[in-house]
């Protein structure tokens, strides 16, 4: 863990969360700030503002009549679940520069999508309330993947290689040759972003979900997630395989096997439509 | 004999249990032959499974399998198969997981094949 925390030093290269969402997220946290007041402050991003009114108008709501603003937003789908959303829409554009053969950007943001649609699916059949926590979760369940790529490009390059070499896991290959790996990173990441103990922990443990102690339904259901994103083979991490399913996670997540086929024909439908209103302008 | 997915009821099979819905209401009583209108009521109240009479879970997708072309499920299952080498194929859960994404995948590479 210490040794993650090192790697993050000299955070100079590491992108910071845009001005926009530190502002959307104090005033969500603030009582004293009104509806419009987060509503204005949305508003004020042109892009961000087209992007949330896309994805309330999704399937992912099927509301009864369009939305048309994001006053009337901020009042049906929730404060919370807009900041979430605009988390989830504007990290992917913040890790630029990250050489191409070393990992496909468009693959990557596509199977953390896949993860989010499946975590949100997830908890939808177990009727969990705010399904956009989920949905956030699995975005970023391995921007620490992004991390290790920034800090040391050539190390993961061989790391990627020993992998479709050897038929290992990569998580595994980080642990053994750096002692930790890209979720203990992302871990450290969003810490350093400040974001909520819910999310920091479910990226955390997303790949040994026994160890969340506080959070542990959240842990098991984008594990579980991350390992149908994976079988159902939409985008690539840098992962060629399905990882391992904990026996406990499952029990944890609550979901009945019967309920999966139903679970991956809607993340199919639902991911198909995500990708389109996820993409980051200029490459849709 | 075990509870199935309901994509794999077809009428014509035998109830061995209740259904029930969500809140525990019984929609539909043991040993009542289940019919088209009944697969509808249940996909109204979000019902997902029940128990048939002698049929299991492996023995309903083992046989949704048979209906397809042996040539098309074989290829899929070369493409699924070594994706999961690290994790536990006897799982449940990972089993059903891994039936449904052979069976996606069939059906993928007919539409790519402009077959419907």
């Amino acid at each position: 863990m210490t040794e993650a925390r090192d790697l993050m030093k000299g955070t100079l290269d590491i992108p910071s969360l845009p001005m926009i969402f530190t502002r959307i997220d104090e005033a969500v946290s603030n009582p004293r700030s009104s509806l419009a007041d987060i509503g204005r402050i949305i508003s004020e991003d042109s892009s961000l503002t087209a992007r949330l009114l896309k994805i309330v108008n999704s399937a992912f709501y099927s509301f009864p009549s369009k939305i048309e603003t994001i006053s009337r937003a901020v009042t049906v789908v929730g404060t919370q679940q807009l900041r979430d959303l605009a988390l989830a829409t504007s990290v992917m554009k913040l890790f630029k520069g990250i050489p191409h053969d070393l990992i496909n950007m468009d693959s990557f943001w596509k199977h953390s999508i896949a993860c989010g649609v499946a975590a949100r699916v997830l908890a939808a059949h177990k009727r969990e309330a705010n399904l956009e926590r989920f949905f956030v979760a699995g975005i970023l369940h391995d921007i620490g993947r992004l991390v290790l790529c920034m800090k040391d490009p050539d190390w993961m390059r061989s790391a990627l290689g020993r992998c479709h070499a050897s038929c290992e896991l990569v998580y595994k290959v980080e642990n053994e040759e750096l002692g930790f790996d890209h979720a203990s990173l992302g871990r450290v990441l969003l810490e350093n972003w400040k974001l909520p103990a819910s999310l920091v922990e479910t990226v955390a443990y997303h790949h040994n979900p026994e160890a969340a102690a506080r959070f542990p339904v959240e842990a098991a259901n984008v594990h579980l997630a991350d390992i149908i994103a994976h079988a159902m083979q939409l985008g690539s991490s840098g992962e060629r395989f399905v990882p391992p399913l904990s026996p406990l996670a499952w029990e944890r997540a609550g979901i009945s096997p019967s309920q999966l086929p139903g679970a991956i024909e809607q993340v199919d439908r639902q991911y198909r439509e995500a990708v389109e209103w996820m993409a980051p302008e200029g490459s849709a | 004999m075990g509870k199935l997915n309901l994509d794999d009821i077809k009428p014509g099979m035998k109830l061995e249990k209740d259904v029930q819905e969500r809140s525990g209401r019984v929609l539909l009583r043991a040993g009542t032959e289940i019919t088209e209108r009944h697969l509808n009521i249940f996909r109204t109240w979000g019902v997902t499974e029940a128990d048939i009479e002698s049929m299991s879970r492996e023995e309903a997708s083992a046989q949704a399998a048979r209906e397809l072309d042996p040539e098309a499920l074989q290829a899929a299952e070369a493409f699924i198969d070594p994706l999961f080498a690290h994790t536990d194929s006897n799982h449940a859960a990972v089993r059903e997981i891994k039936q449904v994404c052979v069976l996606r995948h069939v059906r993928f590479n007919r539409e790519k094949r402009g077959v419907v």
